[in-house]
């Protein structure tokens, strides 16, 4: 029976921690692109009956109905089609904002349903416009509501972002084949990294709690 | 020319008419009662006024600036002379006391927060809510709720302020603050039109009482303690509780007891 033998993989460990950034990196930048996107897509399905309503919820449903490493294989591969050249990295970061994109619309859609149907009447007496109503009243409000579960959505996308490594981008999962190729010690450095993976997400739990309670005495 | 001049307001749902021809004449100060059986069209005639209910046809005057309500610009004028306190008060949860009381001065009428907020604190200290200024909604109480509602309309400065049942969810002595706060800002010039189903109330703090049935104005009285000298007007308040013997709102004359 063979040992577990972890040196190998400490030995490359400032390598596989610097693709901690990386992952850190590809998951805010498609969930803030995707969260800009889903708040334009709520609203669409928030202010609308007809067919942009049903447009907006066609795009939810088609992109929480398909696997997201198809989905981003599909970026990856029409984008070039298209005559547009862009990097593993981008392809993935748009195939996830795409995808984010279709599941936020959701958590935000559920938040905005929660707002007090009250709040619209007020808002428009204290002479709020549109545009001000959803930036002040309506968005703060659902995005405090649904809080937990936009947070869940983003460690959700930490962990997938895994997914990178398929395409080249030398993410934390990226490096770990990296070092496992070049060390044969493949089942140690998948130890450590979903280690890595696991602290990384406890930590996000504790800065969520934080800033949830910062953004609660910030009032 | 009355100061305010409501005339000939007509709303439709489908082919039901909920108001018909109604009107309404206020002077400056003065505090109007809705009053009539529930569906009579109360609540319909106070949205009508902030623009909140689109209208068929009519016209209101404010201080002789007259208003075709059922030209679309209207709502946005009407809204610019009015506030309104909704029933369920509607104080936005996600924000404080403070910020609800200074979000529409700051983000509408551009005035500088601090000066805002300066503001908001003494209204909140007039309506003895100083210490709740940094605390949620939700954790006031109903009566503090409804206090802030009606600072959060006061804060807009309006000509005009209309209530929705503004004393239907506090105790009798929260029933009395209400009724002297409304009395001061009458007697400041406030001109003030509440929809209540509290007849001690509209007898003891009303000037002008508007009785509605059936979508119409059938009734208009004056008030505080002259009801009955319109028939009609007393005798609906003699059969939905009016007695303002026993008003817990305090009379106009002696408004602190």
């Amino acid at each position: 029976m063979t040992r577990l033998d972890f040196r190998p993989v400490f030995a490359h460990l400032p390598f596989l921690l610097g693709g901690v950034g990386v992952t850190i990196l590809i998951a805010t930048l498609a969930f803030v692109f995707g969260l800009s996107l889903a708040v334009a897509l709520a609203v669409l399905r928030f202010e609308n009956q007809g067919a942009w309503r049903r447009l907006s919820r066609s795009y939810s449903t088609a992109l929480t109905n398909t696997p997201q490493l198809s989905q981003i294989f599909a970026v990856f591969y029409c984008l070039p089609l298209m005559g547009l050249m862009v990097s593993p990295f981008l392809s993935v970061v748009i195939g996830m904002t795409l995808n984010a994109a279709a599941y936020l619309a959701d958590i935000l859609g559920a938040g905005m349903a929660r707002v007090p149907p009250v709040y619209h009447e007020v808002a428009l007496t204290l002479g709020l416009n549109r545009r001000q109503t959803y930036l002040r009243v309506i968005l703060p409000y659902a995005g405090r509501a649904m809080f937990p579960a936009l947070a869940n959505h983003f460690q959700i996308m930490i962990l997938g972002s895994a997914m990178a490594s398929i395409f080249g981008v030398e993410d934390l999962t990226g490096r770990a084949y990296d070092i496992g190729s070049t060390t044969f010690r493949i089942l140690e450095v998948m130890l450590v990294t979903g280690g890595l993976y696991a602290l990384l997400s406890f930590a996000l739990t504790g800065v969520f709690a934080l800033f949830r309670r910062t953004m609660e005495r910030m009032v | 020319m009355p100061y305010i001049d409501v005339r000939d307001v007509c709303v439709r749902h489908g082919k039901n008419e909920t108001l018909r021809h109604a009107g309404f004449e206020a002077e400056r100060g003065d505090i109007v009662s809705f009053i009539g059986p529930s569906g009579s069209g109360k609540t319909t005639f106070l949205r009508t006024l902030i623009g909140l209910q689109p209208v068929w046809q009519g016209q209101m005057g404010v201080n002789g600036r007259i208003v075709d309500m059922a030209a679309p610009a209207s709502a946005r004028i009407l809204r610019e002379q009015a506030a309104i306190v909704f029933q369920q008060y509607g104080l936005f949860g996600h924000m404080s006391v403070l910020r609800n009381l200074t979000l529409a001065p700051t983000v509408v009428a551009k005035r500088s927060r601090r000066e805002a907020e300066h503001e908001a604190r003494a209204l909140l200290e007039r309506l003895g809510l100083a210490d709740k200024a940094d605390v949620l909604p939700a954790d006031l109480s109903g009566g503090q709720k409804q206090r802030v509602a009606i600072a959060r309309a006061l804060m807009l400065r309006p000509a005009l302020l209309l209530l929705d049942e503004p004393t239907s969810a506090l105790d009798p002595h929260k029933v009395r603050d209400v009724g002297v706060l409304l009395r001061d800002l009458a007697q400041d010039g406030m001109t003030i039109i509440q929809v209540s189903h509290a007849m001690g109330v509209v007898s003891s703090l009303s000037d002008r009482i508007v009785l509605l049935e059936d979508g119409q104005v059938r009734a208009v009285g004056t008030g505080c303690g002259d009801a009955a000298q319109q028939p009609d007007i007393a005798a609906f308040m003699n059969t939905h509780g009016g007695d303002a013997a026993t008003d817990p709102a305090g009379s106009r004359s002696d408004p602190e007891h």
